[in-house]
């Protein structure tokens, strides 16, 4: 619980911050809460030469609503965003994920730019962020430029960002009428990382039919894991039980997730098609 | 109005809730040092060389002590031997490897830094050469005659076996119908003490005096122990312990750690301060629990249990730590539980494999015996198609005082009686309607009923057959004394770690003296100040150091009524003591402040008689008697309701109630902080915290983020219920009582979930019940 010793800096601008980027390269690491960064560096499973802390950039924390996109800064809390009346009424599955990051500590300090950079396969946001069709804004010393967030996640703990980009703000469309969303977690203890996330953003369409749905996982794969086939059942009929049973089902199909000492992959799968139904059914329920 | 029984509110906790407590990694000493340890990456490796060369090339490192360096200067490890261990061969447990690594986590090397951050730096630089061997994980294996030997000198991988017989067996086995079987597996796990161990060393070159401020539960006994591994002058040395913040009885252990860092604060002359990250605390501190038990049970077709026997194996990973034979006993000698039996056999085989050594955890090994008759019962129920609490109350111990083919005498209480307030408390017909209704559903309740005495004041070990010093715990000196004020100090020997002692025991001084508690002050934890004591364990404080307290707090009213008596020219035997005057029994206005008193025993002296000696201080010790391992015997029933999710595994708490006698209850408010605190413990160690380690010896739960400890979260409310049946043979009629919750927790909760999936063919047979192992058990029995 020693970090190695390093160089912190606080630039008062994204420039400054860029420029500290593009001058110590692979040696810097940003720090946007620090929840996962500190713990690693602490561990001395990482050990950055320089950490360059974001904290300082007012710019990058607010949460706001532009015409039809809602805009989030990269710096805003787990906390601001679950209590953020906007995101509960537009974008509940991203008010649901936010309730249960971490632990209130956590939810106070770490921030959903942080969280998507740092892009662990467990982690809460990666799957809302692909269901809920985000973008992601990301400045370097070549300007600005948007991700889908379907392209920015690559890898566990990996991301398309370069070395010297900086997540600046998320971009979620506002979803339009009978549209609805969740994300229900599974997880030993409250304060823990998923064993399996699911993110369902639905559309309700005629006569209880579901016209549009994208169910996204997170837990089961290195990066969010999009069950299109069930999406396809979701859509096939009038949305009952068991038709999302059966989205349930589907959803396990072609699961390839890790095991680890608090589930092993055959559990992951089995729970999976429970969560999607489960999560299908909490989306649905609202309106 | 008596102190004692009343629900005050906690002198200590204004400290802790301030943050002004003083735990070891508060104190800072002048020239201090900063220690950190080299540790094997290796299970198993042959240790060819350690270098700490290039690490002393560091700027801020200061010096450095190897294995090689320390053999000659530190002795072994203490191991204590039981007195009826069949075998108990020592490996040679020394406090840095020297020969072999046997564990991941075994401490190398220590080096000491100027500052913290530099100590890890430097024991980064210290290089270590290892021949990797291959690692024995399983104690199955490791036990057979053929396994490669971890240690040299011993035999074979056998560290200890004890054998225990008691009743008639044969008889048992003679008047079965049938012998019920089964094998029990109890998971790896411990305590977690949330401040971890740590230690400040300082050597003295003027006074040649040895200094430690430590996180132990037992300052006394680890001064005798350091004495004796290090050839020190024993009354050289000090051992403090401040605030610490939680034990569990890990900290029992007198770790390897320290007898290192007392090396390196004699070599260095600075004082020298270790504070273990959790990462360390969870590799290398000790580990418990792991056990299984092949068991026969020989039965009546009428549901009388004869008798029980069992081969219990103890995985007690590298090393013995001193306290192997209390944990493997405490499940052996437990697996009658509250029942009539006529027979008793166990073996207890605890083997050598390359995890960390297996030390005691609140509860001794009691919770496995406690598993073993508790799902035997419920499995032999189901076999026999009656109810399990009928089984239950069929084979009850009706009566007490009882004496149990282990040979404990179980002293008081209502064991039937203590039960039906439990089933009164569900509403247990009820319920079980209610669970057939909701079986009808597709939902899966589960009602767990575990019932056991709880041994409270263990004395597992006898200095006869030692070759180290074995400390006994069945007895307790306090040290009374009363400033010029008319202000008390109550010395103790032991150390507070959550438990409550600085309002307990001043409840029952104030008693004893007649002042009230707000003139009474504890103090604990300082070997230069304190009493020799055995420290804090055993849930022997309420049976042995209270009423110490209490003879000590009358021997001191005696002195001051003697006083009293001359100044108030009565006779010594007239005089009371009330509400902190002295005065004439039934004289009314004949009294004296304490506080006068004080003044002229201390100041005044040459107005005294000859024969009333200066000065108001007492001494005076307990000395418990025993039965069996133990002083007093409490005991509890626990019935958790549980709605098990089959689709996920996991586990819902809809109710816990718990029942509770402990005897005579200074404080029901700190009893009942102990019970939930214990039960919690155990639903934990039950359903979430697990020491995991891979087939190469790798352990995979180094953080807080994989093994996981229960949070609030995760934990039902409790209603308990408090009984109070006196220890006949303990004054004030205290028993002991912190480690029950702890015990029970475990088969109650495991029969709850059992309970609650057995109709889906299910048997529940192994522990933790992992949402992940639930659903594994489930896709088993679905074939």
């Amino acid at each position: 619980m020693i970090p190695r010793a390093f160089e912190y800096f606080d630039p008062a601008t994204l420039e400054e911050a860029v420029g500290l980027l593009e001058q110590h390269g692979e040696d810097a690491k940003l720090m946007a809460g620090g929840q996962s960064l500190l713990p690693m560096m602490k561990l001395r499973m990482v050990s950055p030469a320089v950490v360059v802390d974001l904290w300082r950039l007012p710019e990058l924390d607010y949460i706001r609503r532009d015409d039809g996109v809602v805009r989030v800064g990269a710096m805003a809390t787990h906390y601001a965003l679950h209590s953020s009346p906007l995101i509960r009424t537009t974008l509940p599955a991203l008010a649901d994920a936010a309730r249960v990051v971490g632990d209130p500590l956590v939810r106070n300090l770490g921030t959903i730019g942080g969280s998507a950079a740092h892009a662990a396969y467990n982690a809460d946001y990666p799957a809302v962020l692909v269901a809920l069709n985000a973008e992601l804004l990301a400045v370097g010393p070549d300007g600005k430029r948007s991700i889908p967030a379907v392209d920015f996640f690559t890898d566990t703990f990996t991301t398309c960002l370069e070395p010297t980009e900086i997540v600046t703000d998320i971009l979620i469309p506002v979803p339009g009428s009978g549209a609805r969303s969740a994300y229900l977690k599974l997880s030993r203890r409250g304060t823990d990382f998923a064993i399996v996330g699911v993110a369902a953003a639905l559309t309700e369409g005629e006569g209880g039919h579901c016209a549009d749905a994208r169910v996204v996982l997170t837990g089961v794969g290195d990066v969010p894991v999009r069950v299109t086939e069930a999406e396809e059942i979701l859509q096939a009929g009038p949305l009952d039980a068991e038709r999302m049973a059966e989205a349930g089902e589907a959803a396990k199909r072609n699961l390839d997730p890790p095991s680890d000492v608090q589930a092993d992959a055959q559990y992951r799968v089995d729970v999976s098609g429970v969560y999607v139904r489960r999560a299908v059914a909490a989306a649905w329920q609202r309106s | 109005m008596p102190m004692i029984g009343q629900s005050i509110k906690r002198r200590e906790d204004l400290k802790y809730v301030t943050g002004s407590g003083t735990y070891v990694d508060d104190i800072t000493l002048p020239g201090m040092l900063y220690a950190a340890f080299v540790r094997s990456p290796h299970a198993h490796a042959r240790l060819l060389g350690v270098d700490t060369t290039k690490a002393l090339e560091h700027p801020k490192g200061i010096d450095a002590i190897t294995g090689a360096e320390a053999y000659p200067l530190a002795g072994p490890m203490p191991v204590y031997s039981y007195r009826e261990a069949a075998v108990i061969k020592k490996p040679d447990y020394r406090c840095l490897a020297h020969d072999r690594v046997r564990f991941v986590g075994e401490p190398v090397a220590l080096v000491a830094a100027a500052d913290r951050y530099a100590a890890e730096d430097v024991a980064e630089l210290v290089e270590v050469e290892y021949e990797p061997l291959e690692p024995l994980m399983n104690p199955d294996e490791s036990i057979k005659p053929d396994s490669p030997k971890l240690h040299d000198n011993l035999d074979n991988n056998v560290g200890l076996r004890i054998e225990r017989r008691g009743g008639d067996m044969e008889a048992a086995y003679r008047e079965a119908d049938f012998v019920f079987k089964r094998r029990y597996r109890m998971h790896r796990h411990t305590g977690t003490p949330i401040e971890t161990r740590g230690c400040i060393a300082q050597y003295n070159t003027g006074t040649q005096e040895l200094t430690l401020h430590c996180s132990t539960q037992i300052p006394h006994i680890l001064k005798t122990h350091l004495s004796e591994i290090l050839d020190f002058p024993e009354f050289k040395i000090r051992v403090i312990a401040p605030d610490v913040g939680g034990g569990f009885g890990n900290k029992l252990q007198v770790p390897p750690e320290v007898v290192a860092l007392c090396l390196l604060a004699i070599k260095t002359r600075r004082p020298v301060k270790w504070i273990e990250t959790r990462r360390e605390s969870l590799m290398a501190f000790l580990h418990a629990r792991e056990q299984t038990h092949d068991v026969e049970i020989p039965m009546k077709r009428d549901g009388t249990i004869l008798g029980i026997k069992s081969h219990e194996i103890v995985n007690a990973g590298g090393y013995l730590d001193a306290r192997i034979s209390g944990p493997s006993l405490g499940a052996g000698m437990w697996l009658p539980g509250p029942y009539m039996v006529k027979g008793f056999h166990v073996d207890i085989d605890a083997v050598m494999t390359n995890k960390c050594p297996y030390g005691a955890y609140r509860g001794f090994g009691s919770q496995m015996g406690a598993l073993v008759i508790e799902r035997s019962l419920d499995l032999i129920a189901r076999e026999l198609s009656r109810d399990p609490v009928d089984l239950r109350k069929q084979n009850v111990i009706k009566e007490t005082p009882y004496k149990c083919v282990t040979g404990h005498e179980f002293d008081s209480g209502d064991y039937m009686a203590g039960l039906d307030k439990a089933l009164e408390m569900v509403d247990y017909g009820a319920l079980r309607a209610e669970q057939a209704r909701l079986r009808e559903e597709g939902r899966y309740m589960g009602i767990g009923v575990a019932m056991a005495v709880e041994g409270a004041g263990w004395n597992t070990y006898t200095a006869a057959m030692a070759q180290h010093y074995v400390p006994t715990l069945d007895y307790a000196t306090v040290t009374m004394r009363m400033d010029t004020s008319g202000n008390v100090k109550v010395l103790i020997g032991d150390v507070a770690c959550g438990t409550s002692h600085a309002t307990t025991a001043a409840q029952v001084a104030a008693d004893a003296i007649g002042l009230p508690i707000d003139t009474i002050e504890v103090v604990e934890g300082d070997t230069a100040v304190t009493p020799y004591d055995s420290g804090t364990r055993a849930a022997r404080f309420s049976a042995v150091v209270l009423p110490a307290v209490a003879e000590s707090g009358m021997a001191l009213k005696k002195k001051v009524c003697r006083v009293g008596a001359h100044l108030l020219e009565g006779a010594e035997e007239d005089m009371e003591i009330v509400e902190g005057q002295v005065q004439v029994r039934g004289v009314p206005g004949k009294s004296l402040p304490v506080s006068r008193v004080a003044r002229v025993a201390y100041s005044e002296v040459a107005t005294l008689p000859h024969e009333i000696p200066a000065g108001l201080e007492a001494t005076e010790s307990f000395k418990a008697p025993m039965s069996g391992l133990c002083i007093t015997w409490p005991y509890s029933i626990h019935i958790p309701v549980v709605e098990v999710d089959i689709e996920t595994g996991t586990v819902k708490f809809l109710r816990y109630a718990i029942v509770h006698d402990c005897g005579v209850e200074v404080n029901p408010m700190v009893v009942e902080g102990q019970v939930v605190g214990g039960t919690a413990q155990g639903v934990g160690g039950t359903l979430l915290e697990e020491m995991v380690y891979d087939e190469d010896g790798q352990l995979l739960t180094t953080s807080f983020m994989d093994y996981l400890i229960p949070t609030a979260t995760d934990m039902p409310s409790f209603d308990v219920c408090h009984l109070q049946t006196a220890a006949p043979q303990i004054p004030g009629g205290y028993k002991g009582m912190g480690e029950g919750g702890c015990v029970y927790a475990y088969a109650a909760v495991v029969n709850a979930v059992a309970d609650a999936i057995e109709p889906l063919g299910v048997e529940i047979t192994s522990t933790p019940l992992s949402p992940s192992r639930i659903l594994e058990l489930l896709r088993e029995a679905r074939g």
